[in-house]
């Protein structure tokens, strides 16, 4: 392979495996921030316990986002020296108010939300939580504003062969980076919705002894996966009114739409290949099909919570089939994020930046073994890292909301060790 | 304008050198300083609240260098590939350590995540100061420093130094943070961490004109480098005097000056890979503004936990 098909690998491994933790991540805070309201308000322990279980699936999960998201950081100048040469002046402001206004904060944010159990006031930590998620989507909204310009470049002029900022407000209302943003955030929630209803599923079939706990969350995963799955499929749907064409033939295209595509690209652009590649026109069919059933089983899905159905129906193997059903298809919707992913990226080839730069142009002058050797270091280490995370927060899922680890305060197994062994470090001292 | 930018710069990587620094250090010295597997969570609770809220500062650093300095970030991350995928790869190992080590009961579990820590909060410091070392000695611009500069004795040195120092802000910054009669665990590593970070910074202020390193302004990395001697020495001075929270000020000083020194005695180079600007006004009005409300929230944070670990802590690392 070349430095640039290394590259590229390197990029979508990253990317991808980031978005993975990322997308349940968006999905998952506003959920616990409703829980954690709710608590602050009626002071119940079933809140809490609410708040808790689910934060403590959050936070685990956000542990691989971030460290995948340090990696990412670091990829456009490892290995894109061009793209920074080129676009570095006008892609690079809004990944820089990305870290510096959205992401600081959230850090810091998350930072005391975590650690300021019973010592904050409550209204203060219920705060802090809502301060992580409209940090969160922030962040979010500067990614793809940095993303939209490279799907469509706008408010920039070339000097001297180098893009500047031209206008801004061009770049913020970016339609790529809009449409895209409004698609992305519902898929979050649906997604979020979908993990919590495989996981309510779970218990269930296990005959948890806990179905007030469940039947709450089952409810409001229920209602939020509704109302996102139909913004999920309808802002997908939206974004056809302004793809650009290359992104028109990776949705999948006739061979003489393709032929006329090259040839009027090589009128503009010189010889070479200017057609996105054919085998990412499977992705497009797949989310299509995905989204659509998502929307109709939540539709469903709503009839169920009347009366508790949902855990009460008969007959019961029907019932449980359904759950089962929930379980095993708990990881597909993040097979459909790296669909969408890959389709927005590999969907642009041969261009990093549209119809401005090639990645050809774009990639640095490393030898073919140095990004390898750094692919198969990165790729080894989320690969690992990536499934023991998966692991242990199934392991938190599957303990239900009992001996949670978030809001510990040491005492009991809570803390995931034997005999809650700070507590007795701690208690050592009084 | 362009004094500002590489001042903002410097300010994020100074604040990432103390506040992440501090946890660095204890890190590294996790297993030395904690004897058993419940004093090893009580000093991973004593960092709790600081993770995420410092090492965001290196974060956000890298961040503005893509927007503000995108020619020295591309010239930076492509002249010292090797060390910035070390840096970031023991990065990656360091929070996932301390995340995942107390998520299973298992002694094993424990153990392995607890070397995983030490090692990686030791890796991340040395890869930071070979990259320092290596830019003191000249960034070059869309090319590659040979091995002899990049994994040099000099640039080695500087990893060195920055292990040192971070090591003993790290050894205060425990003593700081645990219960008073576990404070004494911190001491040892104090007065070996003190007594290293003095004989290397020593080494460097003989090395740098002895390789004949030619820098763009030596005077202020002189300086500097005198400075965190003396912080370096007053700081084990008020530690053996118990004045823990002086001696941490010393410290967070020493941690600061290896990034200070290089950055100033390089600043005509770093100022080269400057944006453009018009790019630089728009930042100028985006994130300037809200670079207080930034100090301010972590100032909340600081303040919020300013008190030694004990019953009551949320306890999750």
């Amino acid at each position: 392979m070349s430095v640039l098909d290394l590259s590229r690998l390197q990029f979508a491994l990253t990317a991808i495996v980031h978005f993975l933790f990322v997308v349940l991540t968006l999905g998952l805070a506003p959920i616990v921030a409703f829980f954690q309201t709710r608590w602050a308000i009626t002071g119940k322990e079933i809140h809490e316990r609410l708040t808790r279980y689910w934060g403590q699936l959050y936070i685990v999960n956000y542990a691989m986002g971030i460290v995948v998201g340090l990696a990412m950081e670091f990829q456009f100048g490892l290995h894109w020296g061009g793209l920074m040469t080129f676009a570095g002046d006008v892609f690079g402001a809004p990944l820089a108010t990305e870290t510096l206004v959205a992401f600081f904060l959230e850090s810091t944010f998350l930072g005391m939300w975590i650690f300021g159990w019973h010592r904050l006031n409550r209204w203060v930590h219920t705060t802090l939580i809502w301060l992580v998620v409209l940090t969160a989507y922030l962040s979010a909204f500067w990614v793809m504003v940095a993303n939209g310009f490279l799907q469509e470049p706008v408010g920039h002029v070339i000097e001297d062969g180098v893009a500047r900022i031209d206008d801004f407000g061009a770049l913020l209302t970016n339609q790529q980076a809009i449409g895209a943003l409004l698609h992305i955030v519902p898929v979050c929630l649906l997604t979020g919705s979908v993990v919590m209803v495989g996981i309510c599923s779970w218990h269930f079939l296990r005959g948890t002894p806990d179905v007030d706990f469940f039947r709450r969350s089952l409810r409001v995963a229920v209602v939020v996966g509704a109302v996102a799955a139909v913004f999920a499929v309808g802002n997908g749907y939206a974004q056809f009114g302004y793809l650009t064409e290359g992104k028109e033939l990776a949705l999948g295209a006739s061979v003489a739409d393709r032929a006329d595509f090259q040839a009027e690209m090589e009128a503009l652009h010189g010889p070479g290949d200017w057609t996105p590649p054919t085998w990412i026109s499977f992705a497009w069919p797949l989310m299509e099909i995905s989204g659509t059933i998502y929307l109709m089983i939540f539709s469903g899905l709503v009839l169920f919570l009347i009366k508790n159905a949902f855990d009460r129906a008969r007959p019961a193997r029907l019932r449980r089939f359904w759950h089962r059903f929930y379980v095993w298809t708990l990881p597909w919707p993040f097979v459909v994020v790296a669909c969408g992913w890959l389709l927005r990226e590999v969907g642009r080839q041969p261009w990093v930046v549209y119809g401005e730069l090639t990645t050809a142009e774009a990639v640095s002058g490393h030898s073919a073994r140095t990004v390898l050797a750094s692919l198969v270091v990165f790729g080894t280490l989320f690969a690992t890292l990536a499934v023991l995370d998966w692991w242990l927060i199934a392991r938190l899922a599957r303990r239900g909301p009992h001996d949670l680890v978030l809001g510990s305060d040491g005492a009991g197994r809570g803390l995931g060790t034997p005999g809650g062994e700070a507590e007795l470090v701690l208690a050592e001292r009084s | 304008m362009d004094v500002l930018w590489l001042g903002l710069l410097g300010l994020l990587l100074t604040g990432w050198s103390v506040l992440d620094g501090a946890n660095l250090g204890l890190g590294a010295s996790l297993r030395r300083i904690g004897r058993s597997g419940p004093e090893r969570r009580l000093l991973l609770t004593a960092i709790g609240p600081f993770l995420l809220g410092g090492e965001v500062w290196l974060v956000a650093a890298f961040g503005i260098m893509i927007g503000a300095f995108p020619g020295l970030e591309k010239d930076l991350l492509f002249a010292y590939y090797p060390v910035i995928v070390g840096l970031v790869v023991s990065w990656i190992l360091r929070d996932i350590g301390i995340w995942f080590r107390s998520r299973r009961c298992s002694r094993a579990w424990q153990r392995g995540w607890e070397t995983i820590v030490v090692l990686a909060s030791t890796a991340m410091p040395f890869a930071w100061g070979l990259l320092l070392g290596n830019v003191v000695q000249g960034v070059p611009t869309n090319g590659r420093p040979g091995v002899e500069t990049l994994i040099g004795p000099y640039s080695l040195l500087w990893g060195a130094v920055v292990v040192a120092v971070f090591t003993l802000h790290g050894a205060v910054f425990a003593a700081l943070r645990l219960p008073p009669e576990r404070r004494t665990r911190a001491a040892g590593t104090v007065h070996r961490a003190g007594a290293a970070a003095l004989a290397l910074l020593a080494v460097v202020g003989v090395a740098t004109p002895a390789f004949s390193v030619d820098l763009a302004r030596p005077l202020p990395a002189a300086v500097l480098g005198v400075v965190a001697v003396a912080a370096v020495v007053a700081s084990t001075r008020l530690f053996a005097g118990e004045r823990d929270r002086w001696a941490y000020v010393c410290t967070a000083v020493a941690a600061a000056a290896p990034v200070l020194a290089a950055g100033l005695a390089t600043s005509p180079r770093l100022l080269d890979g400057i944006a453009a600007s018009g790019t630089l006004d728009l930042l100028t009005v985006v994130v300037a503004p809200l670079v207080p409300v930034l100090i301010a929230v972590q100032a909340w944070m600081w303040w919020t936990f300013r008190h030694r670990v004990g019953v009551g802590s949320a306890v999750f690392f």
